[in-house]
């Protein structure tokens, strides 16, 4: 009796133990209950059903489809993922944000002027600016904010020197430069946001619990609730520079696979959702879907691998070029020319500097051929595992590569190897790699991926080239156009005849979107972010 | 019996020990950092370093480990290496977010296996069990994420019953009603995906059991088939079922992994294959300490329930 009894109560310790997880449902309460403290009464971004697949969602509320979660903590400074830095965009305000083609759109500042040596810049903010809870917001946010930023992150810095933010008045800030920097209006307004000083200053960090804090923001939305794997969700901030928000309510929502997030789109479940080529057909030819093809700057590009043996003469790397077709590799990617632009040099195509007066390595099977046949005939192509498209550009080198002999083995790796084999300068056993990147506007931003001589200066290329390295600090020392221009060109021309990196061109990112998402054109397309500011955004 | 449980209990504590040091150790042994992971073509050398002095990534592996190990101990599971969020948050809300889907999801194909298995095993090679087995076949065949989709497609898009994923409308968190309609899709995805392995060792065992003597007896004697079946069978077979069920409780963690994502359930599943992917070692430890207590406390339970329940054990000891 005894023992039946002890069975039953270790019966029961298991179910226990079981649910134990079960017990922490008061916590995740409590967590949302905390988050949604605002006490603002919920409105559900309800979605109706209608005939035909058609959607309806209440015209108050933008949703867009997100494939990570952001995590639970933001940090305005250290966000590198693309989520956690529209998230940023949608809480905080820049001083201005700068165009692709090199314009500028003020938010908090009203104008920024440079003085006529270019080592001085002085904003004006604008008047009567406030932050979400009320609090005025003027220069001395934006000087406390940019120092933090410099002292945590050493951001602002030109060539090992420091740039320096004073504020003379509550409207006014300057900025001093150690030297002249030509790409200084672009490193002072791309990514780099204003916080409130009478928040973080006696936070002593600038780490956000998005379960937990209150967020005082300057952004076009304010936060009202996040939940772990499932959505960010915002509300308009009455208080933003640029006026309130034409949409009362954004939810960034969660779903990782594609598959689902297409369904979710065709039901009407959310508004907007980033497609691949491949997967946007559903919605091609739909009068109830608008398709936005759009370029990131981002270049796509194969890297000969100086770092390998196989790769160190440059007759042999030219005509391993030669046999590259740009045309064929990025069709084969992206299956269609309306969704990539072929480019030929490390800048991206519509960028004002670029130019494809330079070595292209045009296809010539012939040529190809003859360079590389005493060259090895074993090579491996890497790129990053999970990416697809990066996938079928092997797929299609490894197809081009057979043409003159030459057998090609190919080996996707994880992201954080990739990363690492990419800085591997000795011995690396990958020869070719396929990648590609997001860096700027201003041309400078692209020094980092060539220049050896200089530190902090990743090289990710890894070339070892003087003038390249000379070209791109004559180019950001000075301000006349003209010179810049020339100076660029060149730039372009050097870094292609090393044959080590082969620019395959621009693709464009899709955003599709249901017909009634207008104001796309106002909020602006633009990289990272998706939307410049979504506060332009309109739901009919 | 106490001081049998107790001492199973001791043992459990230095195999914990060694499960964290083997686990720290396998990650480390990877030749990146998790800094690699999150490093972007427009980022400084400064800024990489400034994040691996930060993250403590520059520390001896050692102190890594003691760092993380004592706050662990002290109830504090650290950050992301690669978000930077809180780890304890994430779970506080993953953890019952998977329970609460695989929980219910286990127990139904538990249940559903004991009748399902009981039936095919008495019938042998009768319709039912050709029909219960066949249906096991395709069961055992059939790809998780695919059997999803297609529930997906019919009842969320095509016939608009179901919410198509998620776990909560937006605003109607505390809506049980809501809940249940977004909990349906992936119970039932789930149910199926534990059922076939369970219903055919339910039936193996049964007709194991049916070849025994006392089943011989019973007819002797002139029971009834359900009788004997229900009455002395059922309980035979039931025993190893304890096994299964102790060796399932880590499956409350990790059980669930594709159908989580695919749902866009916000469960521990898709978050630990990221973290993985990415090497954000704290992430994996906690998950790979947890789901480890978790085969440890099963296992011990297991082994005491059956001690309990089955004389012949008891009699062994």
């Amino acid at each position: 009796m005894k023992k039946r009894l002890l069975s039953i109560l270790l019966c029961c310790a298991m179910a226990v133990s079981m649910m134990t997880g079960c017990g922490n449902v008061d916590s995740e309460e409590l967590a949302k209950s905390q988050a949604a403290a605002s006490g603002t009464e919920t409105t559900t971004a309800a979605t109706e059903e209608s005939s035909e697949g058609e959607k309806t969602t209440a015209s108050n509320t933008f949703t867009i489809a997100i494939e990570a979660d952001t995590g639970n903590t933001l940090n305005p400074f250290t966000s590198t993922d693309r989520y956690g830095l529209m998230t940023n965009n949608m809480l905080f305000a820049p001083l201005a944000r700068m165009n692709t083609d090199g314009s500028i759109d003020y938010v908090i500042a009203d104008s920024i002027e440079t003085s006529e040596d270019g080592l001085v810049y002085t904003v004006k903010i604008k008047e009567n600016l406030k932050w979400s809870d009320g609090e005025p917001l003027t220069a001395e946010d934006v000087v406390y904010s940019y120092n933090a930023e410099n002292e945590a992150m050493q951001t602002f810095y030109v060539n090992g020197a420091p740039i320096t933010f004073e504020n003379p008045d509550d409207l006014t800030v300057v900025i001093t430069l150690p030297e002249v920097s030509a790409n200084a209006m672009e490193l002072l307004t791309s990514e780099n946001f204003v916080l409130p000083k009478h928040v973080f200053e006696s936070k002593g960090t600038f780490d956000i619990n998005l379960l937990q804090d209150e967020i005082v923001c300057s952004g076009p939305y304010t936060l009202k609730e996040y939940q772990a794997g499932q959505h960010l969700y915002f509300t308009k901030n009455p208080n933003y520079a640029l006026g309130e928000a034409k949409t009362e309510n954004v939810v960034f929502k969660i779903i990782e696979k594609a598959d689902t997030a297409s369904l979710a789109l065709q039901n009407g479940d959310i508004n907007a959702w980033i497609g691949l080529p491949d997967t946007i057909g559903p919605f091609e030819d739909n009068e109830n879907y608008n398709i936005n093809n759009y370029s990131e700057g981002r270049v796509a590009y194969i890297r000969l691998n100086t770092a390998s043996e196989n790769m160190q003469d440059i007759n042999y790397r030219k005509g391993i070029l030669k046999a590259l077709d740009r045309e064929e590799i990025m069709t084969a990617a992206y299956t269609d020319p309306e969704f990539f632009v072929l480019g030929y040099s490390f800048l991206p195509k519509g960028n004002k500097y670029y130019t494809e007066d330079l070595e292209k390595y045009e296809q010539n099977i012939e040529e190809a051929k003859e360079l590389t046949a005493n060259g090895p005939k074993e090579l491996t192509i890497t790129y990053v595992r999970t990416n697809a498209t990066e996938e079928k550009m092997a797929l299609a080198i490894q197809a081009e590569l057979k043409e003159i002999g030459i057998n090609a083995q190919i080996e996707g790796v994880e992201q954080a190897a990739f990363m690492d084999v990419v800085l591997e300068r000795e011995n690396s056993p990958y020869d070719i790699m396929i990648g590609g990147y997001v860096m700027g506007i201003d041309p400078y931003a692209y020094a980092s991926l060539f220049v050896s001589d200089q530190e902090g200066m990743m090289n990710m290329m890894n070339y070892d080239n003087a003038t390249v390295n000379e070209l791109f600090v004559k180019g950001n020392a000075t301000l006349d156009e003209t010179e810049r221009q020339e100076i660029y060109t060149q730039a372009q021309q050097a870094v292609m005849e090393d044959a080590i990196f082969y620019p395959l061109g621009t693709n464009l990112r899709t955003l599709v979107t249901t017909s009634n998402v207008g104001g796309i054109d106002e909020a602006k397309l633009v990289p990272i972010y998706t939307f410049s500011d979504l506060s332009k955004l309109t739901m009919e | 019996m106490l001081k049998y449980i107790g001492k199973r209990i001791l043992q459990a504590i230095p195999l914990l020990f060694v499960i964290t040091v083997i686990c720290f150790t396998l990650i480390n042994l990877a030749p990146y950092d998790a800094v690699d992971s999150i490093i972007t073509p427009d980022m400084t050398q400064e800024e990489i370093e400034y994040r691996k002095e930060e993250y403590g990534l520059n520390d001896p592996v050692v102190v890594q480990y003691g760092k993380w190990l004592l706050n662990l101990l002290q109830g504090d599971m650290g950050y992301s290496l690669v978000s930077h969020t809180s780890i304890k948050y994430d779970l506080i809300i993953r953890i019952p977010a998977t329970i609460s889907l695989v929980l219910p999801s286990y127990i139904t194909a538990f249940l559903l296996a004991i009748v399902l298995g009981l039936v095919a095993g008495s019938h042998k090679n009768r319709w039912q069990d050709k029909l219960i087995d066949g249906f096991c076949s395709i069961g055992i065949a059939t790809p998780t994420f695919w059997f999803a989709m297609i529930l997906m497609y019919l009842l969320g898009y095509k016939w608009k019953l179901l919410p198509l994923m998620g776990m909560h409308t937006i605003g109607m968190e505390d809506s049980f009603a809501d809940f249940i309609q977004h909990f349906i899709m992936p119970y039932i995805v789930l149910t199926i995906g534990f059922l076939p392995d369970l219903t055919r060792y339910v039936r193996g065992s049964t007709i194991g059991q049916l070849k025994e003597d006392y089943v011989l007896v019973q007819q002797a004697f002139g029971a009834k088939k359900a009788e004997i079946l229900f009455k002395h069978v059922s309980k035979n077979v039931l025993l190893p079922l304890i096994t299964k069920l102790g060796m399932a409780l880590p499956m409350l963690v990790t059980g669930a992994v594709i159908t989580e994502t695919i749902f866009s359930w916000p469960g521990i599943g898709p978050y630990f294959v990221k973290a993985i992917q990415s090497l954000d070692y704290p992430i994996v430890m906690n998950i790979l300490v947890l789901s480890g207590t978790l085969v440890i406390l099963g296992n011990l339970l297991s082994d005491i329930l059956y001690c309990l329940t089955d004389p012949r054990i008891k009699s062994m000891k």
